[in-house]
């Protein structure tokens, strides 16, 4: 199935041809689902402003087409292009090539069959109500079945050498994590129920760890791949990349509870939550000052090419978003803005301006195989712009809105209604913001269709990357 | 021991002590939890919830009401919850017991639904709010759920559960707009949510003087 000793190694333009059309597959469903899930979130938001806009009708509800949009985007555009990331890393990192490609193709029609039969549910009427994991139970069985042989595949690139890469801890980290938070939540919450506020806590660590153990190691793993070898430098300091990557691994799993800040909790939970998140600087302060400090002075290069553009401003969003995070997060300001747009709105900031942004830097590396040309192109710039302009929009809609809001909500002598009042202009920019990401994908779209129709493989120039792809880390 | 070994274990215990403590440790405490009896009553607290209220928790989970409307009570002086009568107590993991899916929720778009059941007690309000919210709440964004509702032409007397409708979706002379079995369930479910009865962890309020 796989080839990996150095004395057999494959070359690695074989190794990115054995795996291409596989991941291509990956992030062409994966485009679908974005394109989906934002044209449904764009409907949930203008619902919010005008609550007349298809009213009264049973599966376009925003109470459905809200879970059905962050579903759509969850599994289906963010973990299948994750999955496009990790088989192209794997692969490359461990010298793998990837013969099994039919098997994975297979796991990978199905696990978008069952994004659409999920989403398709949730739309009918039969979500499970669980924030997150609204598919029904039977849709996440053929999901972990799915992702077993790929799962496998990717683990099993691993066997010969040691994890020497940075990338490779991550990538190691986000496979196992991903089976270990899914299962656990599907098996406690949607295949059995489990009553009481118990929910609540286990719900907040599967919620916390699907982004910070599943789809940030993996957009980090791509970070830390590409940009040393863009910048033809080694990762500036392996004990800065260690300390990034134990913090983030132990206060992923542990932030989630911060949410339930006088909730029906235990305090200590709710405590180690609060502590986690605060913690959660460390890594992004290791990871954004290595990268940095990696890149140097050739950052403005870097900038004028399309991967390490989506990959600079994917880490510069993560230092922001933990910053912000880690400000929300401390009980005073949270018992004002718990409950309002602000929680949604950071949410929206990690898919999609940390792992978005990566992930589609990705694909245009793939994409830059097949055409050697790593200028930034007029399009991909759009793509790039009209992503930061949705998202920065989202979150300063959310963050503005959502104090405003929470000042209202925690006014005992202001109205429930004037808290509505209050948001209502800011729902409007982030209804702006939900289009233009909506305009991101459909141009994501447009240049992924064209730059696999003017080059098919056989055309395609010999790849750039020839080389070991990472600089080895100090 | 490999690297690859190492690194696997340092992953299952960074990881697992989280899975441990907000996982494991829930789900054996806080899902076992048992109802209390009550000193005064003799009968158990939380009450037990009629079978159409267990029903209405799948209505609930259909339509998403989590993602607009939160069901807790936090403490003062943390926050003013109690302050915007919201509830007249912080609500506990106990107040949860009979509820799976409990639906804590992250938001508030809506009011909190804690004790809705305490501040409107007849079913014909949540059936017209439903249908028409706007028109019983001015300025609310809450959708309506008018799918959940039927028309149909009277047949000698008017129905028991016929919505007064007073806006434009008002049904055709001589029809009426009665509940579905979905929003009978709902409605039971709603009105199933009061907070109000004393539990050890959580007292009632002293009196104001």
């Amino acid at each position: 199935m796989i080839q990996t000793s150095t004395a057999t190694r494959p070359a690695p333009a074989e190794i990115d041809r054995s795996v291409q059309g596989t991941v291509l597959f990956c992030f062409g469903s994966a485009i679908f689902w974005l394109l989906a899930g934002c044209l449904l979130h764009a409907v949930a938001g203008a619902k919010l402003v005008m609550p007349g806009f298809l009213d009264g009708i049973g599966f376009l509800t925003y109470g459905r087409v809200l879970p059905a949009a962050t579903n759509a985007i969850a599994f289906g555009w963010a973990s299948l292009s994750a999955i496009g990331v990790a088989l192209w890393l794997c692969a490359r990192l461990n010298g793998a090539m990837l013969r099994a490609s039919a098997l994975i193709v297979s796991a990978v029609v199905a696990w978008n069959a069952a994004v659409l039969v999920g989403v398709l549910a949730i739309l009918a009427g039969s979500s499970t109500g669980i924030p997150g994991l609204e598919m029904p139970g039977g849709v996440s069985v053929v999901l972990l079945v799915a992702y077993l042989p790929i799962g496998l595949w990717a683990l099993s690139t691993f066997r010969t050498g040691a994890p020497g890469f940075v990338s490779q801890w991550y990538l190691v980290a986000a496979l196992l994590a991903f089976p270990w938070l899914y299962t656990t939540a599907n098996a406690l919450l949607v295949w059995q129920g489990t009553p009481g506020s118990a929910m609540g806590a286990i719900f907040a660590w599967f919620d916390s760890g699907f982004f910070g153990l599943w789809l940030l190691p993996i957009a980090l793993a791509a970070a830390y791949y590409f940009l040393p070898r863009a910048a033809g430098r080694p990762v500036f300091s392996r004990g800065l990349a260690s300390l990034g990557f134990w913090t983030l691994v132990l206060c992923a799993g542990w932030m989630g509870t911060s949410r339930f800040q006088g909730g029906p909790i235990p305090a200590w939970m709710v405590s180690a939550g609060v502590v986690a998140a605060i913690l959660l600087i460390l890594p992004a302060i290791a990871v954004s000052s290595n990268l940095y400090l990696t890149i140097g002075d050739a950052c403005e290069r870097l900038w004028m090419q399309t991967p390490a553009r989506f990959l600079i401003t994917s880490a510069v969003f993560f230092l922001g978003w933990v910053s912000l995070l880690i400000i929300v997060t401390l009980p005073p300001v949270n018992s004002i803005i718990q409950f309002s747009l602000v929680n949604p709105g950071l949410t929206q900031t990690a898919l999609h301006g940390i792992a978005s942004l990566a992930f589609i830097g990705v694909l245009y590396a793939l994409l830059g195989v097949r055409h050697p040309e790593s200028t930034i192109t007029p399009r991909s710039s759009l793509v790039f712009w009209l992503i930061v302009t949705g998202v920065g929009l989202i979150l300063c809609a959310s963050f503005f809105g959502g104090f405003f809001q929470g000042f209202a909500l925690s006014d005992p002598i202001v109205t429930f209604a004037n808290s509505i009042t209050y948001a209502a202009p800011f729902r409007w920019v982030e209804l702006a913001g939900h289009l233009c990401l909506l305009a991101a994908a459909a141009g994501l779209a447009r240049d992924f269709a064209e730059q696999l129709l003017v080059s098919s493989p056989a055309q395609a120039p010999k790849p750039a990357a020839a080389q070991r792809p990472e600089v080895a880390a100090v | 021991m490999t690297s690859m070994t190492k690194l696997i274990a340092g992953l299952v215990v960074a990881v697992g002590s989280s899975w441990a403590a907000m996982v494991a440790y829930p789900f054996a405490k806080l899902a076992t939890l048992q109802p209390e009896v009550s000193e005064e009553t003799g009968g158990l607290l939380p009450p037990p919830l009629p079978g159409n209220a267990i029903a209405g928790q799948r209505v609930y989970a259909a339509n998403g009401c989590v993602h607009c409307h939160s069901q807790q009570v936090r403490p003062a002086p943390f926050a003013t919850d109690i302050a915007r009568d919201l509830g007249t107590r912080q609500t506990v993991a106990r107040d949860y017991l009979r509820y799976d899916p409990a639906f804590l929720g992250l938001v508030r778009t809506g009011p909190d639904l804690s004790n809705v059941g305490v501040r409107h007690q007849e079913a014909a309000w949540f059936f017209r709010h439903l249908y028409e919210p706007e028109q019983v709440t001015p300025g609310s964004i809450m959708p309506s759920f008018r799918y959940l509702f039927e028309e149909r032409e009277i047949q000698g007397q008017r129905s028991a559960l016929a919505v007064d409708v007073q806006g434009p979706h008002a049904p055709k002379p001589g029809y009426e707009i009665v509940p579905k079995q979905d929003a009978i369930e709902l409605v039971a479910y709603l009105m199933s949510l009061k907070r109000d009865y004393p539990l050890t962890e959580a007292p009632p309020p002293p009196p104001a003087e």
